[in-house]
């Protein structure tokens, strides 16, 4: 019995009282560390990743709603303006349109010479030199077919033009045609990027685009199948 | 024995040690502490369930966003084509952008167009040469009279940036005035 009074003596009565509910305030306090470190992170990161998803919702539905439209408005100038400004090499179509105009305008075409093969970047080009020759009373022509070789697809530039003093009472001209074509794109943008809308400008050089003259495609009718009386003809 | 008697008895008589007994501070602090945990641990559970409660929601949320996102994402998916064709728009739309900003005697058409329907009667247009950013035309007269006239209407006109007398001659032989002219407009 004294033995246990001797114990009982070296145990402070204070701390007796007070360390337990002390250790009870530790736990207390590292269980609301605890919260505030996973829930409190958990939470913010869940707001941020719902914030980003709401961007791309949002950037996902203006885009179905961009190319919803594109569909109604645009998508008919496709190959108008493929036309304009072709993948390949559009020399032949373009000889085409400039013979096209020196027949419209009575002249004769006197030369055509291809030159100069550029790649520009993403753009290649071509010169194309003509010479068209009219007799000394058909300036008019000769400007009318001036005026008209800006007014074709495909598209072209003139970088100079001569038209030199008659002689022998014909009037020749010279033109220098820089004729351009450049590769369709081959990838389309990730899905989450946004996509545009047609802009004024865009839509302004696009109408005027497509107020250009086409060249004529011949198409040649299907023909039925003949009869061979010789196999080997 | 009544039972008041034993509780006065039981009060009164205290066989332990006076220093076995917390001090008056310990206990006062010891109640106090007892308050803390009490709000903290109440306080603590309330965090946590708004807390989990939060986290179920915005999960919730969350998928409901990326359904919403697999649709949307399907919807452009059918839309692949227009989206080909208006990328292929914008791609020519950029560079004939560029072709038409670049160098070329496109305007000087308009110019020497504009300058032949100027020309009065008694002057006959003899050549031109047009190259990026100069149309240079020459006109030829038998008057100096038609080609003052000639002169009058190309600077009334004031659609020219720039008239330049590139050359004057007169040729005996067949009697004319050759006049050649730098115009940009």
């Amino acid at each position: 019995m004294f033995g246990d009074l001797k114990n009982l003596k070296l145990v402070n009565p204070n701390l007796k009282l007070l360390v337990p509910q002390a250790s009870l305030v530790i736990i207390l306090i590292l269980l609301f560390v605890f919260l505030f470190k996973n829930g409190y992170a958990k939470i913010n990161s869940q707001f941020e990743e719902i914030r980003k998803a709401k961007e791309t919702e949002k950037l996902l539905s203006e885009k179905a709603s961009v190319l919803t439209d594109v569909q109604q408005n645009v998508l008919g100038y496709t190959e108008k303006i493929a036309l304009a400004l072709p993948d390949k090499n559009p020399a032949t179509w373009v000889i085409s349109q400039v013979r096209k105009g020196v027949d419209d305008n009575s002249l004769v075409l006197s030369n055509v010479e291809l030159r100069q093969l550029k790649t520009d970047g993403e753009l290649s080009n071509m010169e194309l030199e003509i010479e068209v020759k009219a007799g000394a009373d058909k300036l008019t022509n000769i400007l009318s077919f001036i005026q008209y070789l800006d007014d074709f697809a495909p598209l072209t530039r003139p970088k100079e033009i001569k038209i030199e003093e008659p002689k022998d009472e014909e009037i020749t001209t010279t033109v220098v045609l820089v004729i351009f074509w450049s590769e369709f794109p081959t990838k389309l943008p990730p899905l989450n990027q946004p996509v545009s809308e047609i802009s004024f400008n865009e839509q302004e050089l696009l109408n005027r685009i497509s107020s250009l003259k086409s060249p004529e495609f011949t198409m040649l009718p299907p023909q039925p199948a003949t009869e061979r009386v010789t196999p080997f003809d | 024995m009544p039972q008041d008697t034993k509780k006065v008895i039981h009060a009164d008589i205290n066989l332990l040690p006076q220093g076995l007994k917390p001090k008056k501070y310990a206990l006062t602090l010891s109640k106090n502490l007892k308050k803390v945990l009490i709000i903290g641990f109440c306080l603590f559970a309330i965090l946590a369930t708004v807390s989990l409660a939060t986290i179920f929601v915005l999960s919730a949320r969350m998928k409901s966003s990326v359904a919403k996102q697999d649709d949307l994402k399907s919807e452009i998916k059918n839309l692949e084509q227009s989206e080909q064709k208006l990328v292929l728009v914008k791609d020519r739309l950029g560079k004939i952008e560029s072709i038409l900003k670049g160098e070329s005697a496109s305007d000087e058409i308009t110019t020497l167009i504009e300058t032949s329907q100027k020309i009065p009667e008694g002057v006959s247009f003899k050549k031109a040469n047009l190259s990026k950013s100069s149309a240079d035309v020459t006109v030829s007269t038998a008057n100096s009279f038609y080609l003052a006239r000639f002169l009058a209407v190309l600077i009334g006109s004031g659609s020219y940036r720039r008239i330049e007398l590139l050359s004057f001659s007169y040729d005996p032989k067949v009697k004319l005035y050759n006049i050649e002219f730098g115009l940009s407009e």
